[in-house]
């Protein structure tokens, strides 16, 4: 039995617990956590003991963003609060088809998990409060449906041309042109569920609306997953794919870079095309030769850690209108929320820096001169969007702490413990994500 | 060739970094921050990246004359520019900030003329009397519920000796009284070697450099004249916190030291640097004829700010509480906010509309496919 198979088998019969137990759970959301977070760190266990490099890296980094999200869930502002039990199962269960999605070694298991993925995804972002999060994932679902069309037209292309559904080789895809458009169909599919412009629309819409509690792990889950599956893509089916994803990830620096700058008095918006600019700094690394995928799996690792304590620090909030400014309720959260975007926008000696230092380094040895620069330029105007909320963060430190409100702040502990770490020693993660 | 165009880059990023030229406009509104940082990063290790940069890497320059040409005629500019327009800032810290500036512009002269090394000492000097003038400031202005402006502070330094000493051993520095003074030293190492200089523009450098010091006498003189010895007028402002204001008095005194004795460190500071820069320009020693001219000068400038804002009892109103408008500035702030309108448009795309979103997905998915098959 393929090794892989036994942490997704825990996480799912985790799933499934979780989902029997619901009568014992009802609206206490803090049970559903206990329930669930022993399947997440049994299934890393597993993952560590069983899998080898780099796709434990992949078992690790989403159960340990998953387990993250799992103490999140006592701060889900669910539409509904009986559904707390749903959000701990589709956590596991999304996270199941992440590990699948990433460690794929056919296509039709990438398809699987891809769908497993996203499905449970979009119906977190629905679980949030109001309208706006059910018009976002409405719109998520239905634009993953036209991407998952065109990723299942590709595969089919893929099985004329090889007569397999293994990933195609560099040599067949040179051998005929329907393989090749199959390939690139499939690599856009998967640049889907990496939120790659132009197929970004819906997963701006849903990072924006999510509840914060899930937002962090819908946005690295899929931007982890993705990478890994089409780094194996890239590294299988060679040069063809490459030269696209570095132009697309470039263009896809530029969008987001632009529309977070716009983003004045928006903060979750910001956040959200912010998420597409790393997107496209995961895009370009995966174009660049044979160290590329290696690098991009190392950034989305490293931002699934910066993710996860951001909206750590901002889950929970009761805050009605969320056009707030990155207004936090108290100086924990505060602190935590500011290494957060120091990270996210790569100041040293923060985990993003070391992550955009790697992408720079391979982006200027394979992709050339222009998209290191666009690469360059779009992660100094990331601190002009990222450190403009600072001001504000300062008052809340300055501000007498609330008692009035109890809420659990394990995640952003735990977020910023894992920052700091991979801030310190880089090289732990680097190292899973060369095998 | 290569060299010049490396070069040209190199040149504009130092000036950048600097607040030289065109570019200078961010250091005083950077000002903004507490005393502290403004001495730390203005004074000492910020700005002095380019500087440093361009003595680095002087070997490169060194093969592009018009680059060195180019590199002193905008240290000199911006030496006179800004020693200008100190002389007209309401606010107190800004005018340290553009005597910064034109100090820098003195150390981009000497590395346009050839003489990395006395650009360096400057840079080492003036980083001790310059963190001296703005903690000087900062003790005034902390003891004054944070003034800034000159019209309220003025006089009021002459609550606070240590400041007050302070900022005057950093005003004989900046305008290089030989002996006594670290500034003289390598002022003079800066003013001599343009003199010297094998170019041929390096003794027009040399004599405009020289002519400045005139503006720095005037612009410290009315900086120490107007807060430190004119006659006070709001008594009230002042509060003395006798904890804080000694911890910070003590801060002064090792840059005051630094800006007395430093001076005569220059030839060991060339010693140790001589692998990295190769340097062999001779320093001056202590007494030379430019520099008792540059004293003399600078002497001459300090008196008149004397003369003009504390003997004329009526100083006019309009040179101390005019506000500066950043007329150079306004072409990036033109800039920038393009690029938000810009961002804007781009942004107002994302509107919603799910079939707007299927349309882009598809009309951009045709695009790049269309364009890698173009540019194939």
């Amino acid at each position: 039995m393929i090794p892989v198979l036994w942490p997704v088998g825990v996480l799912v019969a985790g799933g499934v617990a979780v989902l029997l137990l619901t009568p014992v759970i009802g609206s206490r959301a803090w049970r559903a956590s206990a329930f669930a977070l022993p399947f997440g760190l049994a299934a890393a266990v597993v993952g560590l003991a069983i899998v080898a490099t780099p796709a434990a890296l992949a078992v690790i980094s989403l159960c340990a963003v998953a387990c993250l999200a799992l103490l999140l869930v006592p701060l889900l502002q669910a539409e509904v609060p009986t559904h707390v039990a749903e959000a701990a199962a589709l956590l596991l269960l999304g996270t199941a088809g992440a590990i699948a999605l990433a460690s794929a070694t056919d296509l039709v298991w990438a398809v699987v998990g891809l769908e497993t993925l996203a499905l449970s995804a979009v119906t977190l972002v629905a679980l949030g409060t109001g309208e706006r999060s059910l018009e976002a994932a409405f719109k998520y679902f239905v634009l993953g449906a036209i991407s998952l069309a065109g990723l299942l037209y590709g595969l089919g292309l893929i099985y004329l041309g090889t007569g397999s559904f293994v990933f195609p080789t560099a040599a067949q895809v040179a051998a005929n042109p329907l393989t090749l458009a199959g390939v690139v169909l499939v690599g856009l599919g998967l640049a889907f569920e990496l939120a790659l412009f132009p197929l970004h629309w819906g997963a701006l819409d849903a990072y924006t609306a999510a509840d914060p509690a899930v937002a962090g792990f819908v946005m690295s889950a899929s931007k982890l997953a993705a990478a890994f599956a089409l780094g194996r893509l890239v590294l299988a089916a060679g040069a063809e794919l490459s030269q696209i994803l570095i132009w697309v990830g470039s263009l896809t620096i530029v969008w987001g870079t632009f529309g977070a700058l716009a983003q004045a008095h928006y903060f979750r918006r910001m956040l959200a095309y912010s998420a597409i600019t790393h997107a496209g700094f995961i895009g370009l690394a995966l174009g660049c030769g044979p160290t590329g995928p290696t690098t991009a799996v190392f950034y989305a690792a490293v931002y699934g850690s910066m993710a996860m304590l951001v909206f750590a620090s901002l889950a929970g909030q009761t805050e009605p209108d969320v056009r707030v400014y990155g207004r936090v309720h108290g100086r924990l959260r505060a602190v935590a929320l500011g290494l957060g975007l120091f990270s996210l926008s790569g100041i040293p000696p923060t985990p993003g820096f070391w992550a955009k230092l790697a992408v720079l380094v391979v982006a200027w040895q394979a992709a050339g001169p222009l998209p290191t620069l666009i690469a360059v330029a779009g992660g100094v105007f990331s601190v002009l969007y990222y450190l403009r909320p600072l001001p504000d963060l300062f008052a809340a430190l300055r501000a007498e702490p609330t008692t009035t409100r109890s809420t659990s702040n394990a995640g952003v502990v735990f977020g910023a413990l894992a920052v700091i770490v991979i801030g310190l020693a880089p090289g732990v993660v680097w190292g899973l994500a060369r095998g | 060739g290569g060299a010049d165009a490396l070069a040209w880059l190199l040149f504009i990023a130092a000036a950048a970094k600097s607040a030289q030229g065109p570019l200078y406009f961010w250091l005083p509104n950077a000002m903004a921050g507490p005393t502290p940082i403004s001495a730390l990063i203005h004074a000492a290790t910020m700005v002095a990246a380019g500087v440093y940069l361009l003595t680095r890497t002087h070997a490169v320059l060194a093969l592009s004359p018009n680059v060195s040409l180019a590199i002193a005629l905008i240290g000199v500019s911006t030496a006179l520019a800004a020693s200008v327009a100190s002389l007209f800032q309401s606010n107190f810290k800004k005018g340290i900030a553009y005597s910064t500036v034109a100090q820098l512009g003195y150390m981009f002269a000497a590395v346009g003329v050839g003489a990395p090394f006395a650009a360096l000492f400057h840079l080492f000097t003036h980083a001790s009397f310059k963190a001296l003038l703005f903690l000087a400031a900062g003790i005034v202005i902390h003891g004054v519920h944070g003034r800034e402006s000159l019209a309220s502070l003025r006089g009021l330094g002459r609550f606070f000796p240590f400041s007050r000493w302070g900022f005057l051993i950093g005003s004989l520095a900046l305008i290089g009284t030989p002996v006594i003074t670290a500034g003289a030293f390598s002022k003079d190492a800066i003013i001599d070697a343009a003199m010297a200089s094998p170019a041929s523009y390096g003794p027009l450098i040399g004599w405009l450099l020289l002519v400045g010091v005139v503006l720095t006498g005037l612009y410290i003189g009315r900086l120490f004249c107007i807060v430190y010895l004119a006659k006070p007028l709001d008594l009230h402002a002042v509060h003395h916190d006798a904890a804080a204001e000694q911890s910070m008095n003590w801060s002064l005194v090792p840059l005051m030291a630094g800006s007395i004795v430093f001076g005569y460190l220059g030839s060991w500071l060339q010693g140790r640097l001589a692998g990295p820069l190769g340097e062999t320009e001779a320093l001056p020693g202590p007494i030379t004829p430019i520099g008792l001219a540059a004293f003399a000068l600078g002497a001459v400038g300090f008196a008149l700010a004397y003369w003009y804002f504390i003997q004329r009892a009526a100083a006019p109103e309009a040179t101390v509480d005019q506000e500066p408008s950043y007329r150079a500035a306004s072409w990036v702030g033109a800039i920038a906010t393009a690029g938000y309108a810009v961002s804007g448009t781009l942004a107002r795309v994302q509107s919603g509309a799910l079939g707007i979103y299927a349309l882009g997905s598809f009309v951009g998915l045709a695009l790049i496919l269309l364009l890698r098959e173009a540019f194939k």
